[in-house]
């Protein structure tokens, strides 16, 4: 008689879900799913709306990164009217996606992971949350809000809010760089950079804390997917599709993102919302591919900036001989480096003088029916792909999201969790359990009200159920 | 001269939601020297500038209310579970004691009774009301 585990829902990610851990009749972890209970269906209500309203309507899905949402709708509808946007909002545009990169990661790193790391999984769920993480390290946490912050200010500097900034559009930008708000973000830095670096030596400090657990953590070979630049460098806003394997092989590069129809599938399970994208010629589920910070410093050949260069080849020395950090644990890792690399280049681009152009906007009518846009969101390959009849109304909408594309493997690395930590013939969940299998969906910091643009806050219910069918535990918070 | 801020708070695209917002953008236009921010959900961030002023006013509809209310508020020290899209005002002011040892001398949630939240740029009648009423009592309070 088999049993299962469920937990829902999970906590300090977001959007809802539930977990359910099943066991045989042994009481042995047989299978664990990473259910997603949220349906919003944005891909069907935008639907006869126009072109230039797109930007704006999809980056209502999520709270937490709008500004991807905004550019990758943006870059549809670039391809849409077939136009080469202006340099300057190019290079604006960039700076918006390392905005949205600094405080996503600075979000999912200092606010939702750190505190299990500082606190331990073991610890008072009551108090493992910032207001504990700021009981244990006042300035820690002090300065992880502020770099969150630093990343907003940008945001609202370029598009006069926080959120679901209407500020892209089709064509470009609309509105170019008051030049005295440069020199005010130059002024952050400074204070950027070393709380970069303090994550970082915290980074280095849990890996010696968890040697033992890190293994469990989503530690197993798939392939890994992303964008990278011209010359094979980390790429966030433009660039061609790079596939990696878990040996380290690059096995297709130089795709073109518009055809990531040709490259992908998803498939669908009737018990979750969320879609499984997978790589087609490896069918499903063996074409199961991570995205993200993990798979994006695995399959660059080299970061441009001087201090995330340094540091990703400390990152890849943690692959052993194969070339490819397979464990993803190693997410927070890779998150912390991209967080200095977004610092080190919106250094970069506020020194460049065509940031300040006022050339911003390709102006065109409808010359193509139909169009994809593909960024690196915070937590991976981002597309949206647009049919539009002759007046630009949206006919059909496609949005494959990177939260999505990660579904496969969250599911493995539950598993992976659950068998390791879960003693079936216990019968119970314990917090320390619950939080362990938590924390491994955390690494991916997936954000269901993206994947399923759904809108959400993120409890956790978590269910063991036996062979039969029965509920043996079950956990809410 | 008291430092004085404003938090209007809530979704514009959501009916009465946001009253906080509408409330907030009021008084400003009425006292310039006031600080005002206007933001969909109260977020941790907000703990630096709350401490560094004397009185602070979060301004928010709500829908368990009938009457326009101000109630003053401590920061809470039995602590909430925080959510990525929210953290309430008292919770608000302990993160602000705590990350920067000051706390606003006095801090205000004004409430507006709001019934409506759906898809919409404006306020129902009611509730267009009530914030007027509840921008009034705030005047009166920075006149005291």
């Amino acid at each position: 008689m088999s049993k299962t585990i469920t937990l829902s829902p999970v906590t300090r990610i977001e959007g809802h879900a539930k977990i359910t851990i099943q066991l045989d009749d042994n009481n042995d972890v047989i299978d664990a799913r990473f259910h997603v209970n949220e349906f919003r269906g944005f891909e069907k209500f935008t639907e006869g709306r126009l072109l230039w309203e797109m930007p704006g309507i999809t980056s209502r899905i999520c709270g937490i990164c709008p500004a991807s949402h905004l550019l990758t709708s943006a870059k549809a509808g670039d391809d849409i009217l077939a136009v080469e946007i202006p340099e300057t909002a190019e290079k604006l545009r960039r700076l918006l996606t390392l905005a949205q990169w600094l405080q996503s990661h600075a979000l999912s790193f200092f606010h939702l992971s750190a505190p299990d790391f500082l606190l331990g999984f073991d610890s008072n769920p009551a108090t493992r949350n910032v207001f504990g993480l700021i009981a244990a390290d006042k300035e820690f946490a002090r300065r992880g809000i502020r770099l969150r912050k630093f990343g907003q200010e940008i945001i609202e500097i370029l598009g006069s809010r926080r959120i679901h900034t209407p500020w892209t559009v089709p064509g470009g930008v609309r509105e170019p760089l008051d030049p005295a708000k440069k020199e005010y973000m130059l002024g952050w830095i400074p204070e950027a950079k070393e709380t970069v670096g303090l994550a970082l030596d915290a980074v280095k400090k849990i890996h010696k804390k968890f040697a033992k657990e890190i293994p469990e953590f989503g530690n197993f070979r798939s392939l890994l997917v992303g964008l990278v630049s011209k010359d094979g460098g980390l790429e966030y806003y433009d660039g061609t599709l790079r596939i990696m394997d878990g040996n380290g092989n690059t096995i297709a590069d130089k795709l073109d993102p518009k055809k990531y129809f040709e490259y992908f599938g998803e498939a669908v399970e009737p018990w979750s919302y969320l879609k499984f994208p997978y790589y087609k010629p490896f069918d499903y589920p063996k074409g199961m591919y991570r995205v993200g910070p993990l798979a994006r410093v695995n399959i660059c050949d080299y970061i441009e900036t001087p201090l995330a260069e340094a540091e990703r080849k400390v990152f890849k020395k943690l692959s052993g001989n194969i070339g490819v950090v397979n464990n993803s644990f190693y997410y927070h890792y890779a998150r912390c480096i991209e967080m200095l690399f977004a610092v080190e280049k919106i250094e970069m681009l506020l020194n460049e003088p065509a940031l300040l152009g006022t050339n911003i906007r390709s102006q065109a009518s409808i010359n193509r029916l139909e169009g994809v846009g593909c960024t690196e969101a915070p937590r991976g390959v981002l597309f949206h792909h647009y049919h539009v009849n002759k007046d630009g109304v949206i006919q059909k909408a496609n949005l494959v999201i990177a939260t999505a594309q990660n579904n496969i493997a969250m599911n493995r690395t539950v598993r992976q969790i659950a068998a390791h930590f879960i003693d079936g013939k216990k019968g119970k969940i314990t917090e320390g359990i619950l939080n362990r299998v938590e924390a491994g969906i955390r690494c991916y910091d997936p954000c269901l009200s993206c994947s399923t643009h759904a809108l959400g806050q993120m409890p956790l219910h978590v269910e063991l159920v036996s062979a039969s069918g029965e509920v043996l535990d079950e956990v809410w918070r | 001269m008291s430092k004085v801020l404003v938090i209007g708070y809530g979704n514009t695209l959501r009916g009465d939601d946001a009253a906080g917002v509408h409330a907030a953008g009021l008084i400003v236009k009425r006292h310039p020297e006031i600080i005002c921010v206007c933001v969909h959900q109260l977020m941790p961030e907000l703990a630096e500038q709350i401490a560094e002023c004397d009185i602070v006013f979060f301004i928010d509809a709500q829908k368990d209310i009938t009457q326009p209310d101000m109630r003053l508020i401590a920061p809470r020290t039995e602590v909430e579970q925080p959510r990525t899209h929210f953290i309430s005002p008292e919770s608000l002011l302990h993160l602000s004691q705590q990350l920067y040892q000051h706390l606003p001398a006095k801090a205000y949630v004004v409430g507006i009774p709001a019934s409506q939240f759906e898809f919409s740029e404006e306020l129902s009648a009611q509730t267009d009301l009530a914030m007027h009423q509840c921008v009034a009592m705030v005047e009166k309070y920075l006149t005291l």
